[in-house]
This record gives C-alpha cells, structure tokens and sequence, in this order.
C-alpha cells in the first residue's frame, strides 16, 4: 500500500469516528439527540391518537411538530406547531441536576397569533431522571375562552431499551381540571418515553374518556421543516387582498386575516342585512340583460364582510354549467359588480356576541343571458 | 490497479464527509394495514380541532390520502368547505372522486348539494336515481329521502305531475311504514305548491292542513293559503291569514335552510306585497 493510499484510508477512519453521534454523559442530555444536532436544534413529527373508551366513537389522529433547541448547558427549548406549521406553544426548560424545570410557557392564538398567554405554573418541575420525584407538575393554561389546570404525578422512572437503545421510562398520574373547579374532567396514567439519539419518543396513557398514545413519526432538521412549513397553502376560499377587482383603499377588516371566518358561522348567517328578497329587487332593478350576451354558466362573486358590515375584496370567478372554469366577458362581470356596489349594508357573522370578519359568496346561475337564479 | 485503489480510497472519503454532513434522521416505517388505520383516523383527526378549511385541517387530508386514497369520504371531506364556500370546480372534482368510490353513500348525497346549493335539478335527479341504483332501494341522503328530494328536482325543472309522482311516492310510504306525523311536513308543501301550480286548488288545501297538522305554525302554508283566498276574491279572509302569516313568520316559523335560500322561500316582502294586493283590490271593489 502506497503512503498516499494509507494517508486516504487513514483520513476515512478518522472521518468515521469523528462522525459518531456524541453521547452527552448528562443524566438528561443523553437520552436527546448528540450534542451537535440539539445545538443546531431538530423537529419531531409527532402523531397524536386519540381511542375513545366509548367504542361507538371513532378513533382520531393529530399531526403535531415540536422543535427543540438547546440553548446552553442547563437550558432547551421546544416550540410545538400544528399540521399547518402554526406556532401553537413555547416552552424554556431548566436543568437542575436530573430535574427538568419547566422555566417559561406561553401559547399563541391560532387566529391572532400576536396574543400569546403565558402559562401559570404553580409547580416547575416536570421530572426527575435519575430519582424518585415527591412534588407534582403543574401548569395552568388558556384554551379556547377557558382555563384549565393540568396536573401531573411521577409515580416512577426506570431504564429500558427501545429499538436497542437506551431509553427512560416515566409512569405517571395526571388529571385536568379547570380552573377553580375539583371536579376531573379527564384523568388517568401516563407513560412518557425517551429514547437516546431520539429523544421524547411516545406517550401512552389511558384517561376516564381516551386512551391516547403520541408516537414519533419522523425527525428531521430545521432547514427541512421551515422549507415544509412554506407550503404556500391557504385557507379553502382564501381572497388575495392584492388581488382583487374591488378599489379597497377604504376597505379594512377588523381582526387578524386569519380569523376572517365565514357567512355560515353565526346563526342566523351572516348575509344582505335587507334579506335576499330585497337584494334581489336591487338587482333587477338595475340589471342591463344586453349585458349578460346569452352567457350561460356560475358567475361567482366571492367577498369579505368585516365586522362592520361593509363589503370588500371582491372576486369573480366564472363556471359553466359542468362546473369548469370558464370567462365571462367583462362587461358582464363589471356591470354586475357595479349592481353589488349599490348593496351596502350587510349583516356580518357574529360569534359569540362579536362582529367578525368574515368570507361570503353569490352565485348567479345564467342561462342563455338570463339569471334563473341567485344563490346562496 | 494502484490508480483504481486510489480512486475507490478518495469515494470512501467522499462518502464519510457526505455521512457526516448528513445525518440520518428518524423516520417510521409503516405497514400498509397500518396506514389504512391511520388514513382513518386522520380524517377524524383532521376535524378534531382544527377549523374546516383551515390548512391544518387540509393537511390531515393530504397525508391521509398519500396513506390511502381509497377512502371516499376524505375525497369529500375536501369537498366539504369548497361546497359551503363557493369553490365549485373544486366541489365538483373531489364530490366525483368521492362518488366514484362509494356511490351507495355519496350519489344521493352530491344529489343533494345539486339540490339545494346549485339548483342543477338534472344532475340531482341523476345522483338520486345513481344512489338508489346502488343501494338497490330508494334510500336517503342527508336524512331526506330520494323520492322527497326527487319530487323537489322536478318542481323545480316545473314538471309538476311528475314531481307530484315522487311526493306521493314518498309520503304513501312513510304513512305505510311509520304513519302520517313521520312524513316530511316540507314534502306536502311542495306537493300543495305543486298541485296549485296544476290548478287543483282543492287538492292543495286539503295538502296544507295535513302539513297543519305536523306543523301548526309554519307560516308558508297560510301565505298560500293566503294567496288562494285572494285568487278566490275571498278578500277578509287573505287578510286574515296575512296576519297569521306574519305572526308566525316574525317567530321564525318558516321554510328555509342553513347556507342556501329554499326553492320558493317566502320573505317579508312577499308577505307586505300580498297584503298590499289585497288591500287595493279591498278598495277597489267598494
């Protein structure tokens, strides 16, 4: 073997042992992933299974994402997203010996995600790794328009082996409740795994109502999960407010764009505050037949209602009768978005006692350059 | 040899370096069964608690369906949010993909989305027949039976001796099998408006006091028979049921539905308009 071909083969070894995984000796650390990939930070994919005890009910599955970041020798990070790559929570953890102390939470609103609650937590420490845990977990956080407190109990934790890898075993008990009330409106036990190289691995527990199970789907970097999480996807039915045939210089919703909900929201709906009966005269009253040419098909007219009941964002998008894009002439879409201009006032959704912005829809069903119907 | 040694030394080194630039990340291998279930329960999961439309809730879809697109009712859980919203290329594709898959469970029911959000009263008609095909009976789709909703269709394509012929079908059969307060009081107003539409007034009010008797309040059965009183020249007594009519319809007593406007609905306006007819024709003739 010649010196050059001993130098490569010698560089290969190196090469290889320079790329095992370090190990942290952390009581903690080590049962994440090596130091370097938690330093740079990874993304779990989690499925979340829901099995209601009621076996008439079926089965349901969440996706969910969590990013875990070490920040420093005692202290990570984790930030939890929905199956749509929304922030849904933060969390900043602090190691003290083998205890796990959950430091700061917050949770984002989904629809303003400007609002962040952050966690009441009347007890930090969420587990001891290595020893036998006296005090409980707690944490107390907002959902919907509620607040409930979470509880949990280590009763034990034990080393066993998961895909032939070292892994931590916590048996705890844990009830929910909300706030200011004793009674338990779920509770059971859990088991919480952790898997060296993995980290949190799966969940199992089995409530009053659920049996659910958190099982670890796939892992990758931050780079490929900000490059997932630019999807380009909206909403079904979502306006590009920039693109759109109405002038809305004056047109301003009233909340954040993605709590713009829909007419059908609030009952009753949302829809022409004159009722249909009325719109539909302000219609014919204005409507120029020459204008419609003996077009058939669905002119749909899609807008957003803010909160104020003043439409905008207006776009028209044509159907025929197979219910295939097609192009009405211009003239027909200007001269009936003339007529809507003429309908000012509209009853918004309202939920839950609040005006909300909101998505609404007319259809005009021609046929041979007549309306035979306007609907909804 | 020794160049073709070098070679294969200098790969091996390539490949550590690409190894070590690129970790293997963890990913699950699942069985095929296994994604069946969980292609189920993703549709569940999609809706648990996410908005309906929302990404979150689409994305539960798509993975679902990259699991196993076999299942019709992901194909119209898509469709779903695109009916309420006026998306209707969109509709049309996933209801197809849907009904192409279990025709039994989602003909009758595109049948009535053409229906009542579309008033494509041929397509609805086709649905209905498509679904009853399939299941081998007349069957139902959104609780509403096939002949019920057949019998609409042709109301409004207005061929009403047929659509009498699907109301009665439907109404016989439910006062056989389960008796006359189980049958749709919305069928026998169709069927009252049908039969005035054919000019057998008689007919149609005898319709509307068995519709009465299901439900006593609905103001749409004393506008018609409103509109029969002053067809007749019976002037107080149109007047008389106007009032009822509105009492009951400012309750909230009358036909519609949730997100689409009802064939025939009534409106305030229409109640005014009639009374206003009444009162002319009132002070016309005295």
């Amino acid at each position: 073997m010649k010196l050059t071909q001993f130098k490569n083969l010698a560089i290969f070894c190196l090469l290889l042992l320079g790329c095992k995984q370090e190990v942290s000796d952390h009581p903690v650390f080590k049962y994440f992933p090596s130091e370097d990939v938690f330093r740079e930070g990874y993304v779990s994919k989690y499925y979340y299974h829901f099995y209601p005890n009621d076996k008439g009910r079926d089965a349901a599955t969440e996706i969910s994402y969590i990013k875990y970041v070490k920040l420093d020798e005692v202290r990570y990070k984790t930030e939890t997203y929905n199956a749509g790559f929304d922030l849904e929570s933060e969390r900043n953890f602090l190691l003290e010996g083998d205890s796990v102390i959950l430091e700061y939470g917050s949770q984002t609103s989904l629809y303003t995600p400007a609002d962040t609650n952050d966690y009441v937590i009347p007890a930090k420490t969420t587990a001891t790794w290595d020893s036998e845990k006296q005090s409980p977990y707690q944490v107390q956080y907002t959902f919907g328009e509620q607040d409930y407190v979470y509880t949990e109990y280590q009763k034990s934790v034990y080393d066993t082996l998961i895909k032939d890898q070292p892994a931590k075993a916590f048996i705890n008990t844990y009830d929910y409740k909300k706030v200011g009330q004793d009674s338990v409106l779920d509770g059971g036990n859990i088991k919480t795994l952790y898997v060296q190289g993995l980290g949190f691995f799966g969940a199992e527990s089995q409530g009053d109502r659920y049996a659910r199970q958190t099982e670890l789907i796939e892992q990758m970097s931050i780079e490929e999960f900000e490059k997932r999480s630019k999807h380009g996807m909206h909403r079904v039915a979502w306006i590009d407010p920039e693109n759109t045939i109405s002038d809305d210089s004056d047109f301003k919703i009233c909340g954040h764009e993605r709590a713009i909900a829909d007419y059908y929201n609030s009952d009753p709906d949302g829809r022409y505050i004159h009722t249909k009966q009325a719109m539909l005269d302000t219609i014919k009253a204005h409507l120029d037949e020459s204008k419609l040419f003996d077009q058939s098909g669905r002119l749909v007219f899609r807008f957003v209602v803010n909160c104020e009941g003043k439409a905008g964002r207006f776009i028209a998008e044509g159907y025929d009768m197979s219910y295939q894009k097609m192009t009405f002439r211009q003239e027909t879409i200007d001269h009936l978005f003339d007529i809507f201009q003429k309908l000012k006032e509209w009853r918004p959704t309202v939920i839950r006692g609040k005006a909300r912005d909101a998505y609404f829809y007319i259809t005009f069903n021609l046929e041979n350059g007549k309306i035979v119907n306007i609907l909804p | 040899m020794v160049r073709s040694l070098t070679y294969f030394h200098s790969l091996l080194i390539i490949l550590a370096l690409a190894s070590f630039s690129q970790k293997e990340w963890y990913k699950k291998e699942l069985s095929e069964e296994i994604e069946k279930q969980y292609a189920k329960q993703l549709l569940e999961g999609g809706s648990y608690s996410s908005y309906q439309g929302s990404v979150p809730e689409q994305m539960h879809y798509y993975e679902a369906i990259r699991m196993d697109s076999s299942i019709a009712e992901l194909w119209r859980e898509f469709g779903t949010a695109r009916v309420k919203r006026g998306i209707l290329d969109e509709m049309y594709y996933f209801y197809g993909e849907a009904v192409e898959r279990d025709p039994a469970v989602w003909a009758g029911f595109r049948g009535y989305l053409y229906l009542y959000f579309y008033r494509d009263f041929e397509r609805a008609i086709a649905d209905f027949n498509l679904g009853d095909q399939a299941n081998g009976q007349v069957d139902y789709s959104q609780g509403q039976n096939h002949d019920y909703m057949r019998g609409i269709a042709y109301y409004g394509l207005n061929n009403y001796p047929q659509a009498l012929d699907q109301l009665n079908s439907y109404i016989d059969q439910t006062i056989e099998e389960a008796g006359a307060e189980w049958v749709d009081v919305y069928a026998l107003l169709y069927k009252g408006l049908s039969l005035i539409k054919l000019d057998r007034i008689d007919e149609a009010l005898k319709t509307f006091d068995e519709a009465e008797k299901i439900y006593p309040k609905l103001s749409d059965l004393f506008y018609h028979r409103a509109r029969m009183a002053f067809m007749k020249g019976e002037y107080t007594q149109a007047l008389e049921l106007i009032g009822i009519t509105r009492n009951y319809f400012s309750e909230g007593y009358y036909h519609q539905r949730p997100y689409v406007e009802v064939l025939d609905q009534i409106y305030l306006q229409d109640i005014d308009q009639l009374e206003g007819e009444v009162r002319e024709a009132i002070s016309g003739s005295g």
